[in-house]
């Protein structure tokens, strides 16, 4: 809830109007926003992934069959003759026109069939949703892992401005955005795993602490991101008339900060983390590597390798609908902290 | 609240950071650099994916440790007079994972539906028919004589499935269903398979009754889980990791000689390169030892010859005198151009190589050779050098016998397939045509060396250097032997 000077001691008739619908001030006059604004807002977004997602293996076919390297041939390998390859790319119906093969692609994607993988002739959605929820659970743990070290030094950070703790915080947060993850990985590794025997290198999909060492790595570099956004936007914050108001009213520095200046902060920080988090799902191949994580990453690099178009699809359109879904999410997320957002929704 | 919290959370710390749990003398936990596409044995020529093959299913032959076909699911073998009939004498009793007993219709039906699969084409092409005489004896019938037959018959591309499941329309892609050591459990997509010791096994059970094949694809995390105790078994170890190994007295380096052999190849159909001096040249002008430093941290042997020298029948008769700058100045005097006009892109599609040709481009540099490094992936680099676009590349290839390696790489049938140095010689592909059909290894022998003989002398390719293969495994497993081809047999391995 954003806290304007004025709404900081509000009257008992406008904490009843919050207790029911919202309220908040557009163009000077009180509006009521209903949370069926909200939904049909939701709805129209989830219409509008749609043509997202279509335009998106649109373009994805496109840039896989003019791409050099022909999956018959990786398929059959080295030793494969001419005369075995295009015998091949016809059974694949590959030597059709680009146009009637994206077509059929989409018709059978209509109908709910992702096709076959080249490679390994599965099912691409059983391909996938065997390796998807491993992705979703290390996006999200890592996603937390950052956000939990995240707010709390960025916070401390700038509300200690030009301390000691502010400059070992921001040097934290560039050493995690210089780190590379490979090497982070492997040294966590070492040290946890190899050394001490704390965790397992991989291998403990389904297990706590299987997961925390690929969480931290993955993490770590989000994290420095994150503080780095929260401390600026707390700056900008702190420096605010209602923040000095609200400190000349006598409230302690505690509540000044996380009852009136971490709210109004949060909506640059929720933006990092909500896109971080569809980064996450799409980038931790690296991570995925170092510690044997059955992912969606390393399934896609491993398919655009081997020209597997019909996986390569598959993993996109899931990433796709999980990019637009968290950005979905991120922008009811806006809502909830600043009502004025919420008012555009309808 | 917060004491209650903090308590939990302490809760949960204790109950996960537990001790790890480390496997019992029944269980082989192996980690591997690459997860199979497919669990098929003939939708694939995939050495990582054949391993796991080896695991559940058999050939009529097999291979021995020294490379040679030796009887597997066949007790024994005849051939006809005119060496076209092949009459193979199956062990009676032996038993499918599903309880079927193995018969010559299970042979027949698998080794005709191999035939269809064009991944496996090279392994399939030495037999015209397969039937089915008794319930225990099959006739194999060839066009003539060869002698690879019997490789053939042991690379996986014939291994036996069951004819009924075959029928059914069994998934052998996910499902493997064979006559081998461990019956397949469940695959974890992307993380391991899991697998059980086939008690019926009709060479005994295997003392290592339960196996797991994880998948671990960076080469130094594969190294640090044999170090953390948490894999008992590693293959293709890191070179540029071995440290950890070397110095850990619980953990025992395997070294092994591959049949790989890594070249320059050279496309001879391409500008200057089709003259032999100019090959000569940049064979001399090559520094292989530093090579194999650079590209294999030292591990690989420096290879003269045309063909890997692991095989009968090899020399290096006929070869370049190795790395002599001088030496191949004269040869590129007797060509007589300027070498500032050849013009050499060399394609390379993984780290390794790379390293490789940037040896190589300083070398070429000293006789006045300017060549550049063209890196793509795999699926280009075999789409461009199939095509015959390229000038040169890196590459690397391993076959289970000699005749094997000279028919994809040097015959003129294989032009557009494994012979991209398109070596189109009607004397060399009729003498790999009669080594082929010689009936006694003498004489089998004696042309090989003079087929290989004139490879050496055309230099079609500059041989850079034969591979080793590095395992790495728990010092208490014993009776582990691997072929140079990479090929173990898990069955035969037990814990002391």
């Amino acid at each position: 809830m954003l806290r304007k000077p004025g709404a900081l001691f509000p009257s008992a008739a406008g904490r009843k109007r919050r207790a029911g619908t919202r309220s908040l001030f557009q163009n000077g006059s009180q509006v009521e926003i209903g949370s069926e604004n909200v939904l049909k807002y939701i709805g129209k977004r989830l219409l509008a992934m749609i043509p997202v997602v279509l335009g998106v293996t649109l373009i994805v076919y496109c840039i896989m069959s003019l791409a050099p390297g022909d999956p018959a041939r990786t398929i059959l390998g080295e030793q494969a003759t001419e005369e075995q390859v295009q015998a091949l790319r016809d059974e694949m119906g590959l030597n059709d026109p680009l146009l009637v093969q994206y077509v059929r692609y989409v018709w059978k994607l209509l109908h709910g069939d992702f096709g076959t993988s080249y490679s390994s002739r599965i099912d691409v959605s059983k391909e996938i949703w065997s390796r998807f929820p491993n992705t979703i659970k290390l996006a999200l743990v890592a996603s937390l892992v950052s956000v939990i070290f995240a707010l709390p030094l960025g916070i401390v950070a700038a509300v200690k401005q030009n301390t000691f703790f502010d400059s070992a915080s921001m040097f934290f947060a560039i050493i995690g955005i210089s780190c590379p993850t490979f090497w982070f990985g492997l040294i966590l590794i070492l040290v946890f795993a190899v050394h001490l025997k704390w965790f397992p290198v991989s291998g403990q999909v389904d297990t706590l602490k299987g997961i925390i060492l690929p969480a931290v790595t993955l993490g770590f570099n989000s994290m420095a991101a994150m503080a780095r956004v929260t401390r600026s936007s707390m700056l900008e914050v702190i420096r605010q008339d209602y923040i000095r108001t609200a400190r000349a009213k006598g409230v302690s520095n505690r509540n000044v900060i996380l009852q009136h200046a971490v709210p109004n902060a949060m909506i640059p920080t929720v933006t990092v983390i909500g896109l971080r988090i569809g980064g996450l799902l799409a980038g931790a191949v690296i991570c995925e590597t170092v510690f044997a994580w059955p992912g969606i990453g390393r399934l896609l690099v491993q398919s655009i390798m081997s020209r597997n178009t019909p996986v390569v699809l598959g993993c996109i359109i899931i990433f796709s609908i999980c990019f637009s879904l968290v950005n979905l999410i991120v922008d009811i997320l806006y809502a909830f902290i600043d009502p004025r957002i919420k008012s555009q929704y309808q | 609240m917060k004491r209650i919290l903090a308590l939990a959370l302490v809760l949960v710390m204790m109950l996960t950071l537990a001790p790890l749990a480390f496997a019992d003398n029944d269980t082989l936990i192996v980690a591997a650099p690459d997860e199979s596409a497919t669990l098929s044995t003939t939708a694939h020529d995939a050495l990582q994916t054949a391993f796991l093959n080896v695991l559940s299913y058999n050939g009529l032959m097999k291979l021995d440790y020294e490379m040679n076909p030796v009887c597997d699911l066949a007790e024994s073998y005849d051939v006809s007079e005119d060496g076209c009939t092949w009459t193979f004498h199956l062990r009676q009793g032996v038993k499918f994972h599903n309880g079927e007993e193995l018969t010559a219709d299970d042979v027949v039906a698998s080794m005709i539906a191999a035939q269809s699969e064009p991944n496996v084409a090279n392994f399939t092409k030495d037999y015209t028919s397969v039937e089915a005489a008794d319930r225990y004896t099959v006739v194999i019938t060839t066009p003539s004589y060869t002698s690879n037959l019997l490789y053939s018959l042991a690379n996986h591309a014939n291994f036996i499935l069951p004819k009924a499941l075959l029928e059914s329309g069994h998934n052998f892609n996910e499902e493997p269903v064979g006559t081998g050591a461990f019956k397949f459990v469940r695959w974890n997509h992307g993380d391991s398979i899991e697998y059980v010791a086939n008690e019926d096994y009709y060479a005994g059970a295997p003392a290592i009754k339960n196996l797991i094949w994880r998948f671990i694809p960076e080469g130094t995390s594969r190294s640090l889980v044999l170090e953390a105790g948490e894999v008992d078994f590693v293959i293709d170890v890191d070179a540029a990791n071995l440290g950890g190994i070397e110095n850990n007295p619980d953990l025992y380096l395997d070294t092994i000689d591959s049949i790989t052999l890594n070249f320059l190849n050279l496309n001879d159909t391409k500008g200057y390169l089709s003259d032999a001096n100019v090959r000569k040249a940049i064979d001399c002008a090559v520094n292989k030892q530093a090579v194999v430093q650079i590209a294999e941290n030292g591990h690989a042997a420096v290879a003269y010859a045309q063909a890997p020298t692991s095989f009968s029948g090899s020399t290096t008769e006929g070869c370049v005198e190795g790395y002599n700058p001088e030496k191949a100045k004269e040869y590129l005097a007797a060509w007589g151009g300027n070498p500032a006009d050849i013009e050499i892109s060399i394609i390379c599609s993984n780290d390794a190589k790379v390293r490789a040709a940037q040896v190589i481009l300083a070398n070429l540099k000293d006789i006045g050779i300017n060549a550049t490094i063209e890196q793509m992936d795999l699926a280009t680099y075999l789409d461009v050098t199939a095509a015959g676009d390229h000038t040169a590349f890196i590459g690397g290839y391993s076959a289970s016998s000699m005749i094997q390696y000279l028919m994809l790489n040097f015959h003129s049938s294989a032009i557009g397939a494994a012979n991209k140095s398109r070596v189109n010689d009607p004397e060399i592909d009729a003498l790999i045509e009669a080594a082929d059909a010689a009936r006694t290894t003498e004489e089998r022998n004696e042309i090989l060396v003079k087929v290989n003989t004139m490879l050496n002398e055309l230099c079609p390719q500059v041989s850079l250097y034969q591979n080793q293969r590095l395992y790495a495994y728990k010092t208490g497993l014993s009776n582990v032997n691997i072929l140079p081809n990479g090929y173990f047999y898990v069955g035969e391995w037990s814990w002391d």
